[in-house]
């Protein structure tokens, strides 16, 4: 529908169809959603975008795209039951429909990163807006130097995405690094035992040519920062993705501001110098 | 030349006006005064010196509908609703702010629910022939003499009331109305009764390098002391001229197939503005949510729309439960007396 002007309406979700539910853990689905009413089905997007999904009678949620940019006849969100909104997600099945808005912000600095090392922390589900990094690392090797992947969770079960490990893996350029804040002895897990911070010890990385990627819980990010900071990574070589409740994603609805930032529209990737000082960034 | 009108002459126009538009204009609340839509011209007063709720309710509806559903199918025709709306006796400081939320709302795409009222709402203006406590319009130059952003200007003359035209639409409403030119002495008269006002007008924030001094003091303890003096009603918000904040909700009809998605006011006062999943808050504390709220109107509002929040009308102070004052909280940061 379009306004008076002849613009879209941004508040009208378009609609989008479920292709497949992947269960990445017992609180976590993947979906893989096509655009109706375009041929493809797919979107444009870059690695850091997130949609707006819209179940009508129940409300509206952001989500990051987990998918891989190149990918042209959907795309994914990963979505962690939380709330209505996803718990009404959760009830949805292949074939049934969704609105969808977006994309919308900003993307990792990729280009940024070309010719430098890349360190990318994620916790829980913040790995979600960074897999669509890693496929496009996997496709763009050449132009990267090493890639540092630290990925830790609460549990093994509460990770996302382990079936791809082993061909994240098998990537060149990149080393993966799992942890776990606590296994059980009987598992057979071989990866670390600790928070993901603890990981960075295990490291070797040149903060002067190398870029951050992090996300994470709160708590995760903050330790991450005070952690990389004291390894002598400068605030403008930090960039991590922020999580706000957005009611709009358009920068109308003000819930999403930090200082001046509309984290919808001016994030949700900022640099921990652009936002560094401001209050209330991180809890 | 700008033009006069009596009193019976400028009820005579409320009338006419009134035949074809939806008018909201000034009439008595109470002790108060509010923009209420007009039933009879005469109801309008316009001696009043402040409403209640400033008329950026005419084109931000506290609850307004983004679209209905049914079976799956959205209708926005809301959006193509006629709307005719004028405000009437709108004092500078509300016209200024609703200049401010025209720079808001079109900033990163326009919001269509807001301009298709916006553009169909007239202002016939209203310059200050009194002030209160409260105000310190003068401050910002939002007041209490308007320069632009009017359809119809009237000024208060005494016997008469001074008409200046600022559009077509305002030409075309006194076009006919044989109505007296203006003479220089009438003009003069004008000026006089500003200059008046304007001494009435004594309470002042100083806005030199406000922005670089509020950004500087983010982590001042007058913080942590509003924090312990609000009481986090919001009422700041509901009555500030200039917030746009808003919530979206849904509501679903009981047939669970049908309802609307609706949008109303929100404020950044309140507990859960902030609130992220799982019970996370970037402005848990009563003094950061207080911060954000004098930060975004005299400090962030200045980066993201290229000036300040606020237009100095005043409403925050007077109805603060807790007797919180803007002006004194600048003072206390840019260190003036």
């Amino acid at each position: 529908m379009t306004t008076p002007g002849g613009a879209a309406n941004p508040y009208l979700p378009r609609p989008a169809q479920i292709t497949e539910v992947v269960d990445e853990n017992r609180n976590v689905k993947t979906y893989t959603l096509k655009v109706l009413g375009n041929e493809s089905g797919g979107i444009t997007s870059k690695p850091g975008n997130f949609t707006i999904l819209s179940i009508l009678g129940v409300g509206e949620a952001a989500f990051s795209i987990s998918s891989d940019p190149a990918r042209t006849d959907g795309f994914e969100n990963t979505v962690r039951r939380v709330g209505l909104v996803t718990s009404a997600l959760f009830r949805l099945k292949p074939d049934d429909e969704v609105g969808l808005r977006g994309p919308y912000g900003n993307a990792w600095p990729l280009d940024r990163a070309v010719g430098m090392d890349l360190l990318l922390v994620a916790g829980g589900i913040g790995l979600a807006p960074l897999r669509p990094v890693i496929k496009h690392l996997e496709k763009h090797q050449g132009l990267y130097g090493h890639v540092h992947l630290l990925y830790g969770a609460r549990t093994i079960g509460d990770m996302v995405f382990t079936r791809e490990f082993s061909s994240w893996h098998r990537i060149p350029n990149v080393t993966l690094l799992l942890t776990v804040d606590e296994a059980p002895a009987s598992s057979d897990w071989n990866g670390s035992v600790g928070v993901v911070t603890n990981l960075l010890d295990q490291v070797k990385i040149d903060p002067a040519t190398s870029l951050v990627f992090l996300c994470g819980p709160e708590v995760m990010m903050k330790f991450s920062i005070e952690k990389l900071t004291s390894l002598g990574f400068p605030a403008g070589s930090i960039y991590l993705s922020l999580e706000r409740r957005m009611k709009c994603g358009v920068a109308k609805c003000g819930h999403c501001q930090i200082g001046p930032k509309y984290v919808c529209h001016d994030g949700p990737v900022f640099s921990l110098s652009e936002i560094g000082l401001l209050p209330d960034v991180i809890e | 030349m700008p033009l006069l009108m009596t009193s019976d002459e400028l009820t005579a126009l409320l009338r006419d006006l009134m035949k074809t538009q939806t008018v909201y204009g000034p009439v008595r609340h109470g002790r108060d005064y509010v923009f209420a839509p007009l039933e009879r011209p005469e109801s309008v007063d316009l001696t009043y010196v402040t409403t209640v709720l400033p008329p950026k309710k005419v084109v931000r509806s506290p609850k307004e509908t983004l679209f209905t559903f049914s079976k799956g199918e959205m209708d926005d025709s809301t959006l193509r609703q006629d709307v005719r709306n004028v405000i009437f006796g709108a004092h500078p400081c509300d016209v200024n702010a609703l200049r401010i939320l025209d720079s808001v709302f079109a900033n990163a795409g326009e919001d269509p629910y807001y301009f298709h009222k916006r553009r169909n709402t007239r202002v016939v203006a209203l310059n200050c022939s009194k002030a209160n406590e409260h105000c310190f319009c003068t401050s910002f130059g939002s007041g209490p003499e308007l320069n632009f952003g009017y359809d119809l200007l009237l000024s208060d003359l005494g016997e008469t009331f001074l008409v200046e035209v600022g559009s077509d639409w305002g030409a075309a409403v006194v076009e006919g109305r044989r109505l007296r030119e203006a003479a220089p002495r009438d003009l003069e008269l004008k000026r006089l009764r500003m200059d008046a006002t304007r001494r009435m007008i004594t309470r002042r924030m100083n806005t030199s390098n406000l922005q670089r001094l509020m950004d500087g003091s983010l982590y001042h303890g007058v913080w942590t002391r509003l924090g312990s003096e609000c009481l986090s009603c919001g009422v700041c918000n509901m009555v500030c001229p200039t917030c746009f904040c808003f919530n979206v909700k849904d509501q679903l009809n009981m047939d669970l197939e049908s309802g609307l998605r609706y949008r109303e006011w929100d404020s950044c006062q309140l507990y859960d503005y902030a609130e992220v999943t799982l019970g996370g808050n970037f402005r848990r504390q009563r003094s950061s949510r207080v911060r954000q709220f004098i930060n975004h109107k005299l400090n962030y509002w200045v980066t993201q729309y290229g000036g300040y929040g606020c237009v100095g009308c005043g409403r925050c102070i007077s109805q603060c439960i807790a007797g919180i004052d803007i002006t004194r909280v600048v003072a206390e940061i840019t260190g003036a007396t």
